[in-house]
């Protein structure tokens, strides 16, 4: 795979060259997908934001000693969220905590297998995908992302022709180039945001 | 598990990240598949093929794989050893320091896996000029595609560099005339004697000890490349020009035969005669084909010139102009009037004539006295139209000379020599009288021409002359001249003081313009009178007062009893010289006996406003401070200068007004 030189990449500016906007950038990214992974957990609205605050912070406290040799960036984020709700819940006295039917407990040592996170591996891989396509859409114009959503929603091309007017050679041709734009832009999501 | 609640949607959106960032570590590749072919170069030229050798170097086709694209690459020849190696980047640095769309591209330069030096260019089609010339019939078409090929070699000469070797099968072309000057390999800086070419020539005839040093190609190469005496400059390039505008106008070369016959027709400039060219380029070619570097052109953009001129139907220079051929030319450039009015004079003149002649007699046959007519009437006009030419060139000749006299009087009244510069000022109207004269619409002569006599305050000369002029300052002048037209002053004739005043009481000397005229004005006027004996000083100070009046509590007294001037303002700039701090300033037109200067001013008083003053003493105590906007100033008869104590930076002005006189007492008070 492409060594991609961590200066080109978001994580990369801000952990090596402490670039500030690059921090701020990362940070509200992060931020904004432990809000989305707390409320998937229904976590009460009293207790979100300190929740949320506590996880982000020991996140971006801790990004620069994470190591890919022990283990995928997405294992160790879903670690940093399950001790975050943990921690927060001893100091309410509580040693493990159910959460919309997940049990948290600091126990759970094989933790890549336990539904929890799969849960948030799923969430993450969702948002950064999701993100991707946000900005996929400036890209194109008309109905190209249009046509493309309504693939990944699995309607038949026929219903996808007749929806967009579009004859059947530029569906095809547009979904293909949209799909390479998703992509490239995933690419480039995951090497801003995940450590490598 | 995954969480069910996952939607088909956001499935199909997760496969493509897994797609993406798990599975195929080439993914990334396949997405730029062009990065991808690049990284995967290994090889960065390939695909060989031979096009053309050297006894220096060979030149093949090959594919540069990173920038896609064919190009040529030149290598040593494999028998030659590093000895040529530098000649051989030399030739690659030096084109590649040329970036001319008429000079060929140097794209890389470099050392093979062999570290043998190698270098990159445009691929050249195998369409050479000479091709071109035998192909293309338009004349215009070659003469222009030659001024293309002059234009390339004139920015090589500006760079100093020079080529050596021109000749058509180093010029590329495509059948639209656009050239590409190619092999540079004899080609060097003018400015570096370091290095030694070695010539693909010499190196194919090393047997050959007659001509063994031989740099150039035979037929092309100039006298002094034969004689390898090393004197080579742009002009053997013009020669070798010459040689190529021979071939392209007769198909044929200049110097046919051996060798031998060759070098020696080259030294001696014997030609192979003409037949088809025409024969200004007859002309042109011969003086590029000059033996003696002196007698050619000496630098191609001349050369280019006289082509222009040729090509625009103009005599050229390499020929003596003569009446008619220049008549020639007039009419060819000018056809259709020059038809229509030749025919209506005919006409006409036959119309009178047959008249005149049935009133006179009948002796004479009616179409014969027309012909005889109308070849006079033709000689006339062929002699009036050279006699346009000659005179546009001769106003232009005398304008020329006219503005030199002028700026030299200008400058002239820059030093303390004012009255060296009546006489230029003077010539230089004479001068402009007639060019205009010749040429009534030469701008150029008419502004400078009303300019001086703006100078000389001769006005009636102005308006009885006047010419419309889209320049402000002209156009001001004409305007401050129409309040005064009946003033016609000259150097011998000079107004009264009550006229000089009245004229500088119209200036309004807050713009520079006319700051910068009442100077000149009473310069001239004080230089012109410099042998009167009268004593200018109450002109001098009545015209500093007129030229001052727009200043507030601008006053100044001449006592002539005391022999003292008092001068009291508040704003001193006007004082001083509008064109430079050392310059005379208005002070200076003041007579040597007036002993006594007191000046008052609320504004600082500039030094270079006393410069070349001849004051004994010069009172400032009444004057706020002190600038001293000149290094030094010249008081020759100065004996002291009283000064403020208040003035701030004494020492600087007490420094520098000592140096101006070694005689002078600096007084503080």
């Amino acid at each position: 795979m492409a060594n991609f030189d961590t200066r080109y990449t978001l994580i990369g500016r801000a952990l090596n060259l402490n670039d500030q906007d690059a921090w701020n950038e990362l940070h509200s990214t992060y931020e904004k997908f432990i809000y989305f992974l707390l409320r998937k957990l229904s976590v009460p609205e009293n207790d979100l934001d300190d929740l949320a605050q506590q996880a982000l912070c020991y996140l971006v406290k801790n990004l620069e000693k994470y190591d890919q040799s022990k283990g995928k960036f997405r294992n160790w984020l879903s670690q940093i969220v399950r001790t975050s709700v943990l921690m927060y819940h001893r100091k309410n006295k509580s040693n493990s905590t159910k959460l919309a039917g997940y049990t948290i407990s600091l126990e759970s040592e094989d933790s890549s297998h336990s539904d929890l996170d799969v849960l948030i591996h799923a969430q993450w891989e969702s948002y950064i995908s999701k993100l991707a396509l946000e900005r996929v859409r400036n890209n194109f114009r008309g109905v190209a992302v249009e046509a493309f959503e309504m693939a990944l929603n699995g309607e038949p091309k026929t219903a996808i022709i007749e929806k967009t007017g579009l004859s059947e050679g530029s569906v095809h041709t547009l979904r293909r180039r949209v799909k390479r734009s998703l992509m490239l832009e995933i690419k480039s999501i995951i090497s801003d945001l995940e450590p490598s | 598990m995954a969480d069910p609640s996952i939607s088909h949607f956001d499935k199909a959106l997760i496969d493509i990240l897994h797609e993406v960032s798990n599975e195929d570590p080439d993914s990334i590749e396949d997405l730029n598949p062009r990065y991808r072919a690049l990284r995967g170069t290994e090889e960065r030229y390939t695909n060989f093929n031979r096009v053309g050798q050297g006894a220096l170097k060979t030149v093949y086709q090959a594919r540069d794989e990173m920038a896609n694209r064919d190009i040529a690459y030149a290598v040593l020849n494999d028998e030659l050893n590093f000895s040529y190696y530098d000649n051989f980047v030399y030739e690659a640095w030096l084109t590649a320091s040329l970036s001319h769309p008429n000079i060929i591209n140097i794209y890389d330069v470099g050392l093979d896996q062999d570290e043998r030096p190698y270098f990159t260019m445009d691929l050249k089609s195998n369409y050479t000029y000479d091709r071109f010339i035998r192909e293309v019939q338009s004349h215009k078409l070659i003469v222009d595609s030659f001024i293309s090929i002059c234009n390339a070699i004139i920015y090589a000469h500006d760079k100093s560099i020079i080529h050596l070797d021109l000749k058509p099968e180093n010029i590329q072309c495509d059948v639209f005339g656009e050239v590409l000057i190619c092999d540079w390999g004899l080609g060097r800086m003018l400015t570096d004697d370091t290095h030694i070419p070695c010539s693909d020539y010499n190196l194919e005839k090393k047997n050959s000890t007659l001509y063994g040093h031989i740099q150039g190609t035979p037929g092309y190469m100039s006298p002094e490349q034969i004689l390898a005496n090393d004197l080579y400059d742009e002009r053997s390039d013009v020669f070798s020009l010459g040689a190529i505008l021979y071939l392209a106008m007769e198909g044929r070369p200049a110097f046919p035969g051996d060798v031998e016959t060759i070098l020696v027709n080259t030294q001696e400039s014997t030609l192979a005669p003409f037949s088809k060219c025409p024969a200004s380029l007859q002309l042109i070619i011969k003086q590029a084909l000059a033996t003696n570097p002196d007698s050619r052109y000496q630098s191609v953009s001349e050369l280019r010139q006289d082509l222009l001129r040729y090509a625009s139907d103009h005599p050229v220079a390499a020929e003596k102009s003569n009446l008619l051929k220049t008549s020639q030319l007039y009419f060819k450039r000018n056809a259709t009037t020059s038809a229509i009015i030749l025919f209506s004079i005919i006409v006409i003149s036959i119309i009178v004539l047959t008249l005149s002649s049935q009133l006179q007699s009948k002796k004479l046959e009616v179409n014969q006295l027309g012909d005889e007519i109308s070849s006079v009437i033709h000689e006339y006009e062929t002699f009036e139209a050279a006699l346009i030419d000659s005179k546009q060139e001769m106003a232009q000749r005398l304008s020329d000379l006219a503005t030199k006299k002028l700026y030299e009087s200008l400058s002239l009244f820059e030093f303390q020599k004012s009255q060296d510069a009546v006489t230029p000022l003077d010539n230089s109207v004479i001068l402009f009288e007639k060019a205009l004269k010749l040429a009534p619409d030469n701008e150029h002569a008419y502004h400078h021409l009303v300019q001086a006599k703006m100078i000389q305050l001769d006005f009636e000369y102005i308006i009885a002359h006047l010419s419309h002029s889209e320049n402000d300052v002209i156009k001001r002048y004409i305007q401050i001249a129409q309040q005064f037209p009946h003033y016609n002053f000259s150097a011998e004739h000079r107004p009264t003081g009550s006229q000089l005043v009245a004229f500088f009481n119209q200036l309004d000397c807050r713009t520079s313009t006319e700051l910068q005229l009442a100077e000149a004005v009473l310069r001239y006027d004080h230089a012109s009178r410099a042998q009167s004996k009268e004593d200018y000083t109450p002109v001098a100070l009545a015209c500093l007062t007129a030229i001052n009046q727009y200043v507030d509590g601008f006053a100044i007294t001449y006592n002539k009893e005391m022999h003292s001037i008092h001068l009291q303002t508040t704003n001193s700039s006007h004082l001083l010289s509008f064109f430079s701090p050392y310059r005379p300033p208005f002070l200076s037109f003041v007579d040597p006996h007036v002993q006594r200067l007191y000046v008052a001013s609320s504004d600082t008083v500039y030094t270079s406003s006393l410069n070349h003053t001849r004051f004994e003493e010069i009172d400032l105590t009444q004057s706020a401070s002190i600038t001293c906007d000149a290094d030094q100033i010249s008081l020759p008869d100065t004996k002291t200068i009283r000064i403020t104590k208040n003035a701030p930076q004494l020492e600087v002005i007490i420094r520098t007004l000592s140096q101006s006189n070694d005689a002078l007492q600096i007084v503080i008070e």
